[in-house]
């Protein structure tokens, strides 16, 4: 819920609209509540490889109130890369290891986006490897 | 009389968790998500069968491998879910937050590109200011090596003698999804650039105003923009020499009217001809520094290009790159769309534009046969030398079957659009030659 709440601000301004009012403001505490969660969405979890068994529940980032180790590869990927930019940018890539590493250890030291272990680094590396990487199963036929 | 209850607005809830311990981080997080939200409330659904129906039906054509990677129409590359802008329609979203769209090459038609279809590359949020259309508070700093620093409002912005003319803004990365291997970033195609009519002051008359010192060497632009999570402020400068040209102006008129929130209300730089990134959107603040400026944004591999030809695939060292500046020989075809279809005999307008930075651009040629013949088409020269030149020429085709019409363009200086791609890590400055495929009675 909270997801359709972030994006699609017509929820409530319709709800307004409507005389649901109070009902409305609820839905909008509620969604202030779950703001610091990133729901890992459903469009993101359709077709791509290795990772069949993604959950729905929230994942909690920053101050790391869940343990990474419980994340699949996939929620991690989407709970820390998602926390600054959507995922498009990084779907729309088709980069080697080298290039991930650089994107990756980028991330952290030059534009202060996240913390994460080495383990970590070495869990979306390959995850981003394997889906957004050369070949790449999403498409745009290599060259 | 029951007590009104407190105003449930996202400042109170900031405040809320503030008050109750939240974390600096947690805090900033909250922040991007409430620009997230306020961005997506003017986000819409629906734009991509206009953007298909914009491509024509060729795009079974494109999949089959005949049109290389040059020439696979954009939205192929796009999602069914992704979102549109309401005042860009047709922008094809590479992310969404932040922002950046280009736009199709034959939407760039226009010689003064309309504010619908200027391309957007944000590194940051959009600033409230900019969305609520509010100068309360807006002041533009000019300090560091000047005689008198100024603090100037928009009123005294406008009192000063003004400009409008049309002028290049191009991302460095535009025509990096080009480059072979791929490298990171936006993949933009030939879309992020444009031409509009800029009104604003010369920097040089502020400048003068503010009285720049024999140690002034180098500009450092700031803007209001709000940067993600801990990311440092975006910050890019340009040489004293640039700043005092004529056509560096500090535009607070775009198309005749405001600027938009996302090329940079109240008020951005235009550095025509350079890379967009010289041209900070939403300006509150030109640093003169004495030296060449060392953001960010101006070291290691961003906005810098390597000083000799590197192995496609390899990262040069640092020392070996040069912070990039301005742009090169370039060509757009704006007229035929992609893809059209003709019949054998028809005389088909093609058209496009050509640019080459801070030289003139001297012909442009045509091909249809994958560049053993040529045609030269009439070249007329822009309005100002940072604005596009407009070329024109007609073809036709006494054979059916499927062609390319390629664009290539030389400057002034015997320097030609090449056929590949020269390379580079980072994918700026990208101007292979625009090949357009179109198909005649087939």
């Amino acid at each position: 819920m909270s997801f359709i709440v972030f994006r699609y601000g017509s929820t409530f301004k319709s709800c307004c609209r409507f005389g649901l009012l109070r009902a409305a403001r609820c839905l909008r505490l509620c969604s202030a509540a779950a703001l610091l969660m990133l729901t890992v969405c459903d469009r993101h979890d359709s077709g791509r490889a290795s990772d069949k068994t993604v959950a729905s529940q929230p994942v909690v980032v920053g101050s790391k109130p869940v343990s990474s180790e419980a994340m699949t590869p996939k929620q991690m990927y989407v709970a820390y890369c998602s926390a600054c930019h959507t995922l498009e940018l990084v779907e729309s890539q088709r980069l080697d290891r080298t290039n991930w590493e650089w994107v990756m250890d980028d991330v952290v030291n030059e534009y202060g986006g996240t913390w994460i272990t080495e383990q970590e680094r070495e869990i979306l590396i390959d995850y981003l490897v394997e889906n957004f990487g050369p070949a790449g199963d999403s498409g745009e036929a290599a060259p | 009389m029951r007590r009104r209850p407190r105003e449930l607005n996202w400042d109170f809830l900031r405040g809320f968790l503030a008050d109750h311990g939240a974390d600096p981080v947690d805090l900033d997080r909250f922040e991007v998500f409430r620009s997230r939200r306020r961005f997506f409330s003017r986000v819409g659904k629906g734009g991509l069968l206009a953007l298909f129906a914009g491509f024509g039906s060729g795009a079974d054509a494109a999949l089959n491998g005949l049109f290389g990677r040059g020439l696979i129409p954009v939205a192929l590359a796009d999602e069914a879910d992704k979102p549109t802008v309401p005042d860009k329609p047709g922008m094809l979203v590479h992310i969404s937050h932040p922002i950046s769209g280009e736009f199709p090459p034959h939407l760039l038609d226009d010689d003064e590109t309309p504010t619908a279809r200027h391309y957007v590359r944000n590194n940051g949020g959009i600033p409230d200011r900019a969305i609520d259309r509010n100068l309360e508070g807006w002041t533009l700093t000019i300090d560091g090596e000047v005689q008198r620093p100024l603090e100037l409002s928009i009123d005294e912005l406008k009192k000063m003698p003004s400009v409008s003319m049309p002028l290049l803004i191009e991302c460095a990365g535009n025509g990096r999804a080009l480059f072979e291997p791929r490298v990171r970033g936006n993949p933009w195609r030939r879309g992020a650039i444009a031409c509009s009519r800029w009104t604003g002051v010369r920097l040089n008359d502020v400048l003068k105003r503010a009285g720049l010192k024999d140690s002034a060497k180098y500009t450092a632009h700031y803007g209001e923009d709000p940067p993600i999570g801990q990311a440092k402020p975006f910050s890019r400068g340009i040489p004293i020499k640039k700043a005092m040209d004529d056509h560096t102006i500090i535009a607070y008129g775009m198309n005749g009217e405001d600027l938009s929130a996302h090329n940079g209300y109240p008020v951005r730089l235009v550095v025509p001809g350079w890379v967009g990134s010289c041209s900070q959107k939403w300006l509150n603040r030109i640093w003169i520094r004495d030296k060449e400026h060392d953001s960010q944004k101006m070291r290691g591999y961003s906005y810098r290009v390597p000083t000799h030809p590197v192995v496609p695939g390899s990262r040069p060292p640092k020392s070996s790159m040069a912070v990039a500046t301005s742009w090169i020989v370039k060509s757009l075809i704006t007229r035929p769309t992609a893809n059209d279809k003709f019949s054998v005999g028809q005389k088909i307008p093609v058209a496009g534009h050509a640019w080459a930075g801070e030289d003139a651009v001297a012909k442009v040629l045509v091909s249809t046969d994958y560049g053993m013949h040529w045609q030269e088409a009439k070249l007329n020269p822009p309005p100002n030398k940072y604005a596009w030149y407009r070329w024109r020429t007609e073809l036709s085709f006494a054979r059916k079957g499927y062609y390319e019409i390629w664009a290539r363009a030389f400057d002034d200086k015997g320097n030609a659009q090449p056929f590949r791609q020269p390379w580079n890590p980072k994918g700026y400055l990208g101007n292979v030659i625009h090949r357009l495929p179109v198909r005649v009675n087939i």
